[in-house]
């Protein structure tokens, strides 16, 4: 059972990845317009793509 | 230059049609016999080149920018967008302009966030906007700090560390259950990661109970949190202590941070709808009214409404809302008052005669001189009132709030009794175990979960039938409802005019081909009322304030006042209208809703009153509704005191939908609104109606009145699991296993006993 003392705490740090992951994305706004990304995942030419053609000019 | 037939755009040389699309699409409706149309819809004009004055903000738009350290931002509601390719489109076009350095587009909230370089570019976006065709305004700072949604983020993150923490934690205690007990050194590791994952999980995602048990102890008095609070503290510490004492005994680490999670759910849902409700409601406080044309020496300025001054003259164009209580200056004026009083007709006041700020001017443009600065109008003291009945109505608690006010002294009295008891009798250890276990055995979280769960089975139910409960708290009085107050305007009626005169078909051909050119309500219930193609009117000329007036067939239609007719008519009707030498009196009414009859059938056990502030005549047709008693010309203020006088006999539920309601709404003990009323109403009401149908009443109540009996079920049980248990404990014979498992027990009988009110409705 000695590996347990290995197992446990690698299965929280994995979970508690995901929990930081959700907390980034939490801070980063992800979640204030969930309509708004659903969609905006179909458009091929995302903003990101123009601005830096805008940049090159 | 042609113009295309579909889309009306200019055309090449001898061609009908811009374009193929359009001339498919022309030959579709037109094989389909739909020409009509091309009639009915109206095609805005000047798109192209918005002009400054169409915007109503425009000079002031330089006070909304924030200035950030190193660009400048705006914040624009934007109107008129359908689907997400119209907001791809904005940000599209907004980050193709050198100046803008950010453009993101929120469809939820529909709000744009712009960064640029210099204030003058301000202009520049708004322009931009207005030349795609759609309508941007900007946002407020009130709405703005609600926008922030702190708290529902600080809930979500709560939600999410106690949900990361269940899940640890039940794994290690399956593990437990399992045998993993058997061998003492696992299990006390196991335990010790569990105090790990637990503690510091309870103490971030308890925080907000914690803070609302703290802030109720302070203003001296109990509510639910405040035993949630202090079973979710005790519980992990007290399996802390066994942690440490090396005790056989089992740990609670599980069920308090499950507790924590399932109860977090419950409040976040909570916020969520309250604060969507309230973001509707605020942003339709539009600030269409935020600005008024002022006179000057020299022409108009805009000003803001709050800065109106007594005597300042304003200037109120068609289509504008009146920005001050006022007195027309102009002869004659025609507005719309029916948000105020609840008259369905427009009315036409005269020089000199008061005007209600608010009011919709839907004539010609006037001059009006201001008599009430804005923050002392009738407007605004009809929002105290809505204030002050909403406070008043705060004040009655919550039911689980009242039953917690007897619930936790006693359990904490008795948890006391214990101790001493113990402490007589046995030891120290002894007492503060049973002490303790008494505490953990009376953790109330099936009673806790009891009101909650219920509602959010009641609130899912309704939502299915397009009904919105804004306020959880109705369902506590909505079972006691005995009698229902209706108003009039807009609720029972349509709120839109219908031509109630006789006149032969062929004349109404005439009048709405004339009718279909102008925008007054009596016009566009004139064109409504024929069904059937119209015919093309030549020379169509409005007159502000008079009429309208066309050539159809050859012959010459005039329709609007009776001195405009050239009619002496004596007998005051609401329209006249004058085709060639043929004078014809035009009457009109609004419409009955038509599912009324049929929805007052079903509420036949309940008694129905009907304030309106409309005349008596108008009310007079309602006669046939069952109503114990009419009241007509009401004041908002004298709808109020009837319906306070109302109620101290009986529970009563209002349903309105104007502004003239809302003091109304606030104070009744449940409180109905229509989604097509307006904005101030719904915000003071605590049920929406989203589908306009009256019916949905009915099932309203009778889902609550199931609810009601669910939620006393639940309560029922989750306090016989504590009745049964505390004495078990207190005599220190409970066996700990069997308290945890009897809490979960009654904790999913309450679920499952919650989600019956969804079952059949």
């Amino acid at each position: 059972m000695d590996v347990l003392v290995f197992l446990i705490p690698i299965a929280l740090f994995l979970g508690l990845l995901g929990l930081v992951a959700f907390l980034w994305s939490l801070k980063s706004d992800q979640f204030s317009d969930l309509d708004g990304e659903a969609s905006r995942i179909l458009f091929d030419d995302d903003s990101r793509a123009n601005s830096k053609e805008k940049t090159k000019k | 230059m042609n113009q295309c037939k579909h889309c009306a755009l200019p055309c090449p040389k001898d061609t009908e049609f811009c374009c193929p699309g359009c001339s498919q699409a022309y030959s579709l409706i037109h094989s389909s016999g739909l020409d009509l149309f091309y009639q009915r819809r109206s095609i805005q004009k000047n798109i192209d080149n918005p002009k400054a004055q169409d915007v109503p903000f425009f000079e002031q738009i330089n006070n909304y920018i924030q200035h950030k350290e190193n660009h400048l931002e705006i914040y624009l509601f934007i109107e008129g967008m359908h689907c997400a390719a119209c907001g791809w489109v904005i940000e599209q076009v907004l980050q193709k302009q050198d100046y803008v350095t950010y453009a993101r587009l929120n469809l939820t909230e529909k709000r744009l966030k712009v960064c640029f370089k210099e204030t003058s570019n301000a202009q520049q976006i708004i322009k931009h906007i207005y030349t795609l065709g759609y309508k941007a305004q900007p946002y407020n700072a009130e709405l703005m700090k609600i926008e922030n949604e702190t708290q529902s983020k600080q809930l979500l993150k709560a939600l999410a560390i106690a949900g990361f923490g269940m899940m640890n934690v039940m794994l290690l205690s399956v593990a437990l259950w399992s045998g993993a007990e058997q061998d003492t050194t696992t299990a006390s590791l196991m335990r010790w990661f569990s105090a790990l994952i637990a503690l510091p999980t309870v103490a971030y995602s308890g925080l907000p109970f914690f803070r609302s048990a703290f802030n109720a102890l302070k203003a001296k008095h109990l509510n639910m949190d405040v035993p949630i609070s202090i079973a979710i503290i005790l519980t992990p510490l007290y399996s802390l202590y066994l942690t440490i004492a090396e005790s056989s005994a089992e740990t609670y680490f599980d069920s308090a941070v499950a507790l924590l999670f399932f109860l977090l759910i419950g409040r976040y849902l909570d916020t969520r709808m309250r604060q969507n409700v309230k973001q509707n409601s605020l942003r339709l406080l539009k600030l269409q009214n935020s600005f008024a044309k002022v006179k000057t020496a020299t022409g108009y300025k805009m000003v803001n409404t709050q800065d109106l001054v007594k005597g300042d003259i304003i200037l109120v164009t068609k289509g504008e809302r009146v920005a001050a209580d006022s007195i027309l200056l102009d002869d004659i004026a025609e507005l719309d008052n029916s948000l105020f009083t609840g008259e369905s007709l427009p009315i036409a006041p005269k020089k000199g005669d008061e005007l209600i700020g608010g009011a919709l001017n839907i004539g010609g443009s006037f001059e009006a001189k201001v008599t009430t600065a804005v923050s002392e109008g009738l407007l605004q003291k009809m929002s105290e009132l809505v204030n002050e009945a909403s406070e008043a109505k705060n004040k009655l608690s919550r039911l689980s709030d009242r039953v917690a006010q007897y619930y936790a002294p006693v359990v904490h009295l008795l948890a006391l009794i214990t101790f001493v008891f113990w402490y007589a009798a046995a030891d120290i250890h002894v007492a503060l175990v049973a002490a303790v276990a008494v505490l953990i055995v009376t953790c109330p979280c099936a009673l806790a979960l009891s009101v909650p769960a219920t509602q959010i089975a009641f609130t899912a139910s309704l939502l299915r039938k397009a009904i919105l409960l804004k306020n959880a708290q109705a369902l506590e009085n909505l079972h006691k409802i005995d009698a229902i107050v209706w108003d009039k305007t807009g609720t029972i009626t349509q709120g839109r005019l219908k031509l109630i005169s006789k006149i032969s078909q062929k004349d109404l051909k005439v009048l709405a081909s004339v009718a279909q050119h102008s925008d007054h309500p009596y016009a566009k219930a004139l064109t409504f009322a024929y069904k059937k193609e119209l015919h093309t009117a030549k020379h169509v000329k409005e007159h502000t304030g008079l009429g309208v007036q066309g050539q159809v067939e050859g012959l010459k239609v005039r329709i609007g006042r009776p001195d405009f007719c050239e009619t002496t008519a004596r007998k005051q009707k609401q329209l006249y209208a004058r085709i060639d030498d043929k004078v014809l009196s035009l009457e009109f009414e609004d419409e009955i809703r038509p599912e009324a009859s049929k929805a007052f059938k079903a509420l036949n056990e309940y008694e129905h009153y009907l304030f309106s502030g409309d005349s008596k005549q108008a009310v007079e047709r309602f006669n046939y509704l069952p109503f114990t008693e009419i009241k007509a010309e009401l004041y908002p203020q004298e709808k109020l005191a009837e319906l306070e006088k109302l109620k101290k006999t009986k529970t009563v539920a209002y349903v309105g939908d104007g502004i003239n309601d809302a003091p109304s709404l606030a104070n009744a003990d449940v409180s109905i609104s229509l989604s097509s009323g307006h904005d101030i109403s719904q915000q003071s009401a605590d049920i929406i109606l989203q589908n306009n149908d009256l019916r949905s009443i009915n099932y309203l109540l009778v889902q609550a009145k199931k609810a009601r009996s669910v939620m006393l079920q639940n309560i029922g049980i989750s306090l016989s699991y504590n009745l049964t248990a505390i004495p078990l404990a207190m005599a220190h014979i409970m066996s700990p296993i069997w308290a945890a498992v009897a809490m979960s027990v009654s904790s999913l009988i309450v679920m499952a006993n919650a989600l019956r009110v969804n079952k059949g409705a």
